[in-house]
């Protein structure tokens, strides 16, 4: 899990919502004869998905799990439970649970704005927000040494004075994994605000409503299901995140390792199982993630089919309006 | 409450929304701003509620200004065209909002008794349950307006209601709508580009165009005695002629057409450019040579006779090129004076309506 792979995903989710409402459209093709595929086609299609899929997809993720139990349940026990890997286990979790939180109240904030008011600059503050995924995390590291670093950085003296550690310690690595994952709440919001108006929120202030009460009873019960995928989105990019955290953080061992920069020591003290142990639990930690996305994306069709009126409309009764 | 709006301008980027508007709604009227869309109408009603804010000008409700009255304030009832039900809330949940955001909320049972009432008052109590998603654009517009009611609006704006409804629903909601008014006698102002629906809705009707107020009036007013070429034009279908004033005539190439005069047309120098309205149900046909040039020249290409009144289709000869008509008669006369397609004849004003031309814009 490392930078790129991630940088697709709101791409793909936006993809992913159009396809599921396409669906019905999609089976009523399949049923058609006049409009099938011939078999042979439909066959060479799926062995080259398939094939693909099980070369660089499936292959990978079995043999993380094969070479961290190639010394048996034990060793693996033993590398995921040495006080180092639980030290880089607990830094993830805390750069996870500050920076999530943060981009949560962000990335709303940002979707708010730019969804439903109209001012100078909105443009730029939109490229702005998207900055993270069009830097390498490398630069977003290295901007945070320059910023921060106790001798060349621009505050270096001021902290040092004041006895702070940005860089090389704890806070440099949440900076960082803020500034990475900083889009995805954002960039899973704004599409989905601008295309649910104002017209709610405008109804609501005319009926006594005030910011608060509009807020909690009118927008975030509208964008709970694209909130709650993109904090999944940033959560795993959180815990994956390698490249910016790598520079900020100074590998110290038992100090400064977040669970990725365990992985990367181990493996190049040639510790191969131990780093494929503790690399199966990013893997995990994406299947999981998969699991809950998928299962959010269901919930979010459901609740789009039940608002685009797939239910059937009750009847109008006779008579009654005349 | 009266509502009354004081020189209210708007812009939008270049684009002139309301020009200098002022107008006054009595109490317990109910309104319609008719005008064709980019008028200025919605703005204008938006406004009016505090959605948006006038460059220049004052709104007074109850005669005391409202132009820094928050919106929540006002105690407007609005009613938006794509109904703009809270999607995720039950129809009873959407009608008790209002109820529920006040600062200080009523006991819950005094909140069910009221929706229910509300419900009841628009006929829809047995859908309470519901989602919004789950019902039909009539049903959500009454649910719409149930919601609106809910916090006893001072006034109640509606933003084309029927807008987004199919003909038949349009027709029966209208009724409601008045009936509705009929008991509660609460301001309302309705905006809609459909001049029928205004002219059988509203006790009064404002004409707009272009963000200015072309006319005020009862529907009988505005229908028979437009003030402006535009007003015609957009009430109902009209026939025009563009010719030259002369005295007690309008002289179309080689032809005539008489009129009455009146205050408008006595203003008129002999010799000035000007367009003569006629609607098609006050249009003469006549057959024969010996008229003269007695009305304007046309040839019939279609008839159309499938109710009560055929419809005529004519194309102007002489003076007229080029230009289509249309006329209604009964089909008796259409049978009693021969008509074909094909035949040439003359059309007679019976009513002739005549503005100066350099004013003039038709629709």
């Amino acid at each position: 899990m490392d930078g790129q792979t991630h940088r697709e995903e709101p791409l793909m989710a936006g993809a992913v919502a159009v396809f599921r409402g396409r669906e019905d459209h999609a089976r009523r093709f399949e049923s058609r004869a006049a409009l099938r595929e011939a078999p042979w086609v439909k066959a060479l299609v799926l062995f080259l998905s398939l094939t693909f899929f099980a070369f660089f997809l499936l292959l990978p993720l079995a043999a993380v799990f094969v070479e961290a139990f190639r010394k048996g349940m034990e060793a693996y026990w033993a590398a995921i439970s040495e006080p180092d890997a639980l030290s880089s286990i607990k830094l993830t979790l805390i750069a996870a649970a500050i920076s999530v939180p943060l981009n949560l109240v962000f990335g709303v904030a940002a979707a708010w704005c730019i969804a439903k008011f109209e001012f100078r600059g909105k443009q730029f503050l939109t490229t702005l927000i998207d900055l993270p995924f069009s830097v390498s995390p490398v630069i977003a590291g290295l901007v945070f040494v320059l910023v921060f670093g106790t001798h060349q950085g621009w505050m270096g003296a001021w902290l040092q004075a004041h006895d702070l550690r940005i860089v090389f310690a704890v806070p440099g690595i949440v900076l960082a994994t803020i500034f990475v994952t900083f889009p995805f709440i954002a960039r899973e919001l704004i599409p989905l605000m601008q295309s649910q108006g104002r017209e709610e929120e405008e109804a609501a202030v005319v009926l006594g409503a005030n910011g608060w009460q509009i807020f909690f009873r009118v927008t975030l019960p509208n964008i709970k299901w694209g909130l709650l995928y993109g904090v999944i989105l940033c959560n795993a990019r959180a815990m994956g995140e390698f490249g910016a955290v790598s520079v900020v953080s100074g590998h110290i061992r038992g100090q400064t390792n977040t669970v990725p920069l365990h992985v990367e020591i181990l493996y190049n003290e040639y510790n191969f199982s131990a780093s494929f142990a503790v690399a199966s639990l990013l893997a995990l930690l994406a299947l999981v993630t998969l699991a809950i996305k998928t299962w959010v994306e269901w919930k979010a069709g459901e609740a789009r089919s039940a608002s685009a009126g797939s239910a059937q409309p009750a009847p109008e009764p006779t008579g009654t309006s005349s | 409450m009266s509502i009354e709006v004081r020189n209210i301008n708007k812009q939008f980027g270049n684009f002139v929304a309301l020009d200098d508007v002022s107008l006054d709604f009595p109490t317990g009227q109910l309104v319609a701003l008719l005008g064709p869309s980019g008028c200025g109408k919605t703005t204008l009603l938006r406004i009016i509620a505090g959605l948006e804010s006038a460059d220049q000008g004052h709104v007074l409700l109850e005669g005391e200004d409202a132009s820094n009255t928050h919106v929540r304030e006002r105690q407007v009832g609005f009613v938006f065209q794509h109904y703009a039900l809270f999607r995720h809330m039950s129809v009873f949940e959407n009608v008790a909002f209002g109820l529920r955001v006040k600062a200080r909320k009523p006991p819950e049972a005094e909140i069910r008794k009221k929706v229910h009432a509300l419900l009841d008052l628009v006929q829809l109590d047995w859908l309470a349950d519901r989602f919004p998603a789950q019902l039909s654009g009539g049903q959500r517009q009454r649910i719409a307006l149930a919601r609106a009611l809910a916090v006893e609006p001072r006034v109640l704006l509606l933003d084309e209601p029927f807008g987004a409804l199919d003909a038949k629903v349009r027709k029966e909601l209208r009724r409601w709508l008045r009936q509705l008014h009929d008991e509660l006698h609460i301001t309302s102002i309705f905006v809609t580009h459909d001049q029928e629906e205004a002219l059988e809705v509203a006790d009064r009707v404002v004409l707009m165009n272009r963000g200015r107020v072309e006319q005020i009036g009862s529907p009988e007013e505005v229908y028979q005695h437009p003030a402006t070429p535009f007003v015609y034009g957009f009430l109902g279908a009209v026939n025009y002629f563009h010719g030259r004033a002369e005295e007690g005539r309008v002289r179309v190439g080689e032809d005539l057409l008489h009129h009455e005069t009146d205050a408008l047309t006595e203003s008129l120098a002999p010799g000035a450019s000007v367009v003569a309205f006629v609607r098609p149900h006050e249009l003469d046909v006549l057959v024969g040579e010996d008229i003269g040039n007695i009305g304007v020249a046309a040839r019939i290409s279609r008839i159309l006779a499938f109710g009560v009144t055929a419809r005529i289709e004519l194309e102007g000869i002489n003076g007229a090129t080029g230009q289509h008509f249309e006329v209604e008669i009964t089909r008796e006369q259409v049978e009693q004076q021969g008509l074909s397609e094909g035949l040439e004849v003359r059309l007679v004003p019976s009513r002739l309506k005549v503005f100066e031309h350099n004013t003039t814009e038709t629709s």
